[in-house]
């Protein structure tokens, strides 16, 4: 079942204040978006945040990207991985600053919930780029940031949040049917709203809004069968843990898009784990850096 | 402040808006018409070597760069090849020969993405020197066909690497885009015609092994044609179209019996006008096939004479397509210089005197006349090919 506007808005009001993105990211988003940016304008904007500055600087000459030569400035790395990269570095790192903060709730670890997103990210990519999807940089943030709206939820409401998760242990039921039992709002629909304010480019929006039920909104759109997809098999191989105890099924219309069956997904499987070594300097966000 | 002087600030302002954004409408537009202009050019190559050094000259409208080196990918080995390079100064080969072995370039060529690597002068990243940009940089464009690299342009500019903006960078690489479609296509049309030329070959061999002592007469036929045609500034199509109807003139002759095509002796007038059906035996088989059947008109009358004695059809003068009466000048050289059950080689000479003294009687005079001129040239190659008798 999904929210309709009306009662998401309802919802949602109960939430007020909803986090913005810190100015210099905001500023990223938005001089990404206009095609006359150079590399040179990106810079001087990150620049002015040093933290940012070198966090960048060590994913980009981490192994996940394995340029061979060292990138000193985040001017090279802009021309070197992309503007679309960087922008999405930018987005990661002051995202996970902002709701993937290191710090144990009980049943919910954002350690774990983390690590968790990391291989949702690495899977998606993967599933990305079996099926020659535009856009695997999307694929990687749309695995990485799909669940902020569950950080969403647990900030706002840790008790509640953590009944729901109890629930859905107790009754081997998908969490999202459950937080709509509890809460009257669930994580995507939470998720694709945070997406929405902060600018989020169209497919990562509808990749966190749809990754439980991809094939309940018509054909399923690609990224959201990716980010769905991927999260279902990092659940199945108890990578990290996301506070959902429901069934690890694929939906079946995202399994026929993405060409997943019992004989592909052993081999996802394993380029999973070969490549989750590479995005190491992702899990270290969370020991501080 | 005057209500009035606001609110013409506020016009002025939104017409400043608007200039700039018809000022980038303009800019996109002829940006456009100008991608539109190079993918035509590059689309219009139809072999895999043209559309590559089109594409380095195209380039070089849409960035001014100083230098280019074009890489293929050879898919087996998993590296990429030197194929074309425009300017290469021996300092720019250092650097581009450094981006090759510290795998710069495989990995540029894996994201299918470009790359802009700002230049550090000599000293390495990799040690860790902290060096002085030198304000120009490599622009890496990976040339890919259905998502499959085929290539990648090398480009050094006199530009900071940070100067490009996204929309210059899309520009370049649309235009690799579409580069990448053209050498797919090239690449297709090569083997689709390389496939053509072998089967005209079988076909031509076919012949050629029934009858031993015509061995490699087809493909003479074919070459003192094609000489014939080039010297009377024929274009390049019917030029070929003399080749080929040079290698095919006696597929017929797969149509006749045994005994009176390797008969050892003179045929009978019975016997001859059975061998005589070569020709529209041959022409009937070309003229089924539509690629083949513009060659119907040589086949059929490389047998007629300019005198109009000739057959099937005793046509005469510039009656005969063009096509059949070189090759008739051609055949008939061939044979009077070859071994054959009836007679024994003669000389090349003795051969050329033959063709003039039938000049205007079995053969056109113009076509004796350039054939004449490619004469020496003829015989040189014959006798280097070492197939002279």
């Amino acid at each position: 079942m999904t929210l309709s506007e009306g009662e998401l808005h309802t919802a949602l009001t109960r939430y007020k204040d909803l986090p913005t993105l810190p100015d210099v990211v905001a500023r990223v988003m938005q001089i990404v978006s206009n095609p006359l940016t150079t590399a040179e304008d990106l810079n001087q904007v990150i620049s002015l945040d040093p933290a940012l500055t070198f966090k960048i600087l060590r994913l980009a000459n981490s192994a996940f990207y394995g340029f061979p030569r060292e990138i000193t400035t985040i001017t090279q790395a802009v021309t070197t991985l992309g503007f679309n990269t960087i922008r999405n570095l930018a987005l990661s790192v002051s995202v996970h600053k902002m709701m993937f903060a290191d710090r144990d709730r009980g049943l919910f670890s954002y350690r774990d919930f983390w690590k968790h997103s990391v291989a949702v990210g690495v899977c998606s990519k993967i599933l990305a780029r079996r099926i020659g999807y535009k856009n695997d940089e999307n694929a990687f943030t749309a695995g990485l940031l799909h669940d902020i709206g569950k950080s969403l939820l647990e900030r706002m409401d840790h008790a509640a949040f953590l009944s729901a998760i109890e629930v859905s242990r107790a009754e081997s039921r998908s969490l999202w049917m459950v937080e709509q039992d509890v809460l009257g709002v669930d994580h995507a629909a939470v998720g694709g709203r945070l997406a929405e304010i902060w600018n989020l480019s169209h497919d990562l929006r509808l990749a966190i809004e749809r990754q439980n039920m991809p094939s309940s909104y018509g054909a399923p759109d690609p990224l959201a069968a990716v980010v769905h997809a991927a999260n279902q098999i990092c659940r199945g191989q108890g990578l990290g843990s996301d506070g959902d105890f429901g069934p690890c099924d694929i939906d079946e219309g995202a399994a026929h898009l993405l060409r997943l069956d019992e004989h592909s997904l052993p081999e996802v499987v394993g380029k999973l784990e070969g490549q989750l070594k590479e995005a190491e300097e992702f899990l270290r966000f969370s020991r501080g850096f | 402040m005057d209500p009035n002087d606001e609110k013409i600030g506020e016009l002025e302002r939104h017409i400043d808006t608007l200039e700039q954004i018809n000022e980038g409408l303009r800019q996109s537009f002829e940006e456009l018409s100008q991608l539109y202009r190079f993918s035509e050019t590059i689309a219009s190559a139809l072999t895999f070597s043209r559309v590559l050094t089109l594409l380095l000259d195209v380039m070089r409208e849409v960035v001014e760069y100083d230098a280019g080196v074009l890489f293929l990918y050879d898919e087996r080995g998993g590296q990429l090849r030197l194929n074309l390079e425009k300017n290469v100064t021996p300092e720019l080969k250092l650097r581009f020969d450094a981006q090759i072995k510290d795998g710069t370039l495989l990995w540029a060529l894996k994201q299918g993405r470009i790359l802009v690597l700002a230049d550090t002068g000599q000293g390495s990243w990799t040690q860790g020197i902290p060096e002085e940009e030198t304000g120009r940089s490599f622009l890496l464009v990976p040339i890919l066909a259905r998502g499959k690299p085929v290539g990648l342009l090398d480009l050094a500019v006199s530009a900071g690497a940070g100067t490009f903006s996204q929309r210059d960078l899309s520009l370049l690489s649309i235009l690799a885009n579409q580069t990448g479609i053209s050498l797919e296509n090239a690449r297709l049309y090569e083997a689709v015609r390389q496939d053509y030329v072998d089967l005209i070959q079988a076909l031509a061999g076919a012949v050629d092994a029934r009858d031993h002592y015509t061995r490699e007469h087809s493909n003479r036929v074919s070459h003192y044609g094609v000489a014939i045609a080039r010297q009377l500034k024929l274009d390049e199509s019917f030029v070929e179209t003399v080749q080929f109807g040079g290698l095919l003139h006696d597929i017929g002759k797969i149509g006749i019996p045994d005994l009176i095509l390797n008969k050892p002796a003179r045929l009978t007038n019975a016997e001859f006008e059975v061998m005589k059906g070569h020709c529209s035996l041959g022409a009937g088989l070309l003229r089924r096939v539509e690629s083949l059947s513009h060659l119907v008109p040589l086949v059929l009358y490389h047998h007629e004479r300019f005198d109009g004695q000739g057959y099937p059809e005793g046509l005469a003068g510039k009656k005969i397509p063009l096509g059949a009466r070189i090759l008739n000048v051609a055949d008939s050289f061939e044979t009077i210089t070859s071994d054959r059950v009836y007679h024994q080689a003669r000389s090349p000479r003795e051969g050329l005197e033959e063709i003039r003294r039938c000049s205007g009687g079995q053969f056109d005079p113009e076509i004796v006349a350039a054939f004449e001129a490619v004469y020496e040239d003829i015989v040189r190659r014959r006798d280097q090919s070492g197939e002279a008798p």
